[in-house]
């Protein structure tokens, strides 16, 4: 009985040191939810370098339009722009908190707009070692957290947060990221599959200040363990605040975005 | 590609090459006609933006040499035009291109060009139309106001052709039915809520799809005389989608042109993604085509159902292939079709097309493409 007693009472401490890491962990990721949002719109223009096994490489470049939303998630376009044979290939994108996203896709040829299934969470993104969850608007509901503890990342204090995604068409069955203490930004993150084994590791470089307020990474790579490849993924040309409209990220702007 | 600014527009250029080899299955019907073609095509896309790209000019010409029918040796402004943007609406000015529609087998509410036949028998390509289109954009949907100007007919394979009826078309025998005006007056409502896309059209005006009517000619040979009609044609296009299921219907009513009649297309598409353990997608099609004039069905599609199976790989090639039917349930025709692609290096797309008809009869509306089966090859190097 006794023995039943403190077990019952180790139980407790156990389930509130796992609520107290919950709680941590969801505020570190709200908190980077803060410190990242509020720009109001931003463009920027991507080159993708995909990395095969034996190194070969293959260019993709694209230009990038969000939009935030108040209370929903954002509103995005992706304009492709090489490889030549899907130049003006357009995608927009109105992700929302918890539900599935609403996705079309605009084929220049046909002149077409396609709505598309957005259940291809765990898909290549054009062939690249990102999924469309990878690249997707980060919004905080769509994982629950705990906090792991402290480690540094070149030198910088970071939080290790685990996450794990809601959605159940996600790939992956955990994320394990590295945040950083002081400005909350993200460094690393681990990507583990459906079988809880690593995937993936994402690293973020050569993070810069916009607008006195938003720090942006220059670089992102992304190594795939298993399949042995690795995708660069390189901005530029960033602006913030650029007035965009909800005309301009509608269904109808998909025909003449660039 | 190319992408710099002068003197305040920024101008985007796109230029293609594409050689492209056709092979006939078997023997003609017709001694003229040809066994295969060779052709080439070329595309420029040249766009122009100021303003902050308020203001669009679009530009795109294109060719095609052919060296088996006449008819196929052609050119077309696909697009001349000048957008505009304005705070909740904006126009199109020139010659331009309009897609409606959601669904794969058919496109029965697209009715704003017309169809580029000589291109492909799969009615995908079509014609520059002269128009102004004004769009606004409401809380209630976007609102689209057309006036098309100029009519473009149809074209059509030549006498040395393949896929054209046993009886060759005559287009200098060709009949337009004009509005006073001379233009035809489009309109479509479209909105998205949720999971659902909706949109509803009206156009009226000359009918892009010619009636054929056999003539006798003065020396005693017959010809199919295209006649376009006066129609009124109001569309509906619904799509659902869920999760992995697009559910689809287009409809139409066609008033005029002598026989009114409806028209629908309906059915899914169903993606696994990631399957076999690898990163492509296996995607099912299944469409009904109905028609209510049934077996006199101008589109040859009164009471047919198309199956396809569509394959992506995902992968750095951007590799696809389609392979589908269209079953006829009235008759024992079918066609089966076949479209892959896969990019070849950073600047080329290497694609592959087929149609092959299998066993139709008399009453099938591609009886006269009964020995027109087909496989193609052709490459498009982009610049």
């Amino acid at each position: 009985m006794k023995v039943q007693i403190w077990m019952l009472g180790f139980a407790l401490i156990a389930g509130g040191v796992q609520a107290g890491e919950e709680e941590e962990g969801k505020r570190i990721a709200l908190e980077m939810d803060r410190v990242e949002s509020g720009y109001g719109d931003y463009r920027a223009s991507v080159a993708m370098t995909l990395r095969d096994r034996k190194g070969r490489e293959s260019m993709r470049h694209m230009q990038f339009l969000t939009k935030e939303t108040d209370g929903d998630g954002d509103k995005s376009i992706v304009v492709f722009k090489q490889p030549r044979d899907i130049k003006g290939v357009t995608a927009l994108t109105y992700s929302h908190k918890t539900d599935s996203d609403d996705q079309w896709l605009y084929l220049p040829k046909l002149r077409r707009v396609k709505r598309i299934s957005s259940a291809n969470q765990a898909g290549p993104f054009v062939g690249s070692e990102f999924a469309y969850e990878d690249i997707g608007s980060e919004e905080p509901e769509k994982y629950n957290y705990r906090h792991l503890g402290q480690d540094a990342h070149e030198g910088n204090p970071c939080h290790l947060i685990e996450r794990l995604p809601v959605n159940p068409d996600s790939g992956y069955s955990k994320q394990v990221v590295w945040v950083e203490i002081e400005r909350m930004i993200p460094w690393r993150i681990d990507y583990y599959d459906r079988k809880e084994e690593l995937l993936k590791t994402l690293t973020y470089s050569g993070y810069q200040l916009y607008q006195q307020r938003f720090w942006r990474p220059d670089r992102k790579e992304m190594v795939n363990y298993q399949a042995g490849k690795s995708t660069l993924v390189e901005y530029s040309d960033y602006a913030f605040s650029t007035n965009l409209s909800d005309q301009d990220l509608s269904v109808s702007a998909l025909k003449r975005s660039r | 590609m190319f992408s710099h600014p002068v003197e305040g527009i920024e101008w985007d250029t796109l230029l293609s090459v594409s050689p492209q080899y056709r092979r006939f299955l078997e023997a003609p019907l017709d001694n003229n006609q040809s066994e295969r073609n060779l052709s080439l095509a070329l595309r420029a896309e040249i766009l122009g933006g100021w303003n902050n790209d308020a203001d669009i000019v679009h530009f795109i010409p294109f060719w095609r040499l052919d060296n088996a029918d006449e008819n196929r040796t052609h050119g077309d402004i696909r697009t001349a035009s000048w957008t505009h943007i304005g705070d909740g609406w904006e126009t199109v000015f020139g010659i331009s291109k309009v897609f409606w529609g959601v669904t794969e087998s058919q496109h029965l509410v697209d009715i704003v060009n017309q169809t580029d036949l000589v291109e492909n028998p799969n009615s995908e390509k079509k014609l520059g139309q002269p128009m102004l289109d004004l769009t606004l954009f409401r809380s209630w949907g976007t609102l689209d106001l057309l006036i098309l100007g100029k009519f473009r007919e149809r074209t059509f394979p030549g006498r040395e052709g393949r896929l054209r009826p046993t009886i060759p078309v005559d287009e200098t025998l060709s009949v337009v039915e004009r509005k006073a005006a001379n233009a035809d007056l489009a309109m479509r409502w479209s909105q998205h809520i949720g999971d659902w896309d909706l949109a509803m059209s009206h156009f009226s005006g000359t009918s892009r799809e010619p009636n054929l009517v056999i003539t006798e000619l003065l020396s005693g040979g017959l010809v199919l005389q295209p006649v376009y009609p006066l129609i009124n044609q109001s569309g509906l296009e619904v799509q659902v989608t869920k999760g992995e299921w697009l559910w689809k219907l287009e409809t139409i009513h066609r008033r005029g042109g002598g026989q009114d009649h409806s028209a629908s297309v309906f059915g899914f598409e169903y993606t696994r993604f990631g399957v076999f353990n690898t990163a492509s997608d296996l995607g099912l099609i299944a469409e009904y085509n109905y028609d209510s004039r049934g077996k006199d069905s101008t589109s040859g599609l009164g009471n047919d159902l198309f199956l396809a199976v569509r394959w992506q790989a995902n992968d750095v090639d951007d590799i696809q292939l389609l392979v589908g039917s269209m079953l006829g349930m009235d008759s024992d025709g079918d066609f089966l079709i076949l479209e892959g692609s896969r990019r070849v290096g950073d600047s080329s797309m290497l694609s592959i097309d087929g149609r092959i008809f299998v066993h139709p009869s008399k009453e099938d509306a591609f009886f006269s493409l009964r020995k027109d089966s087909f496989l193609q090859i052709g490459i498009e190097f982009f610049f």
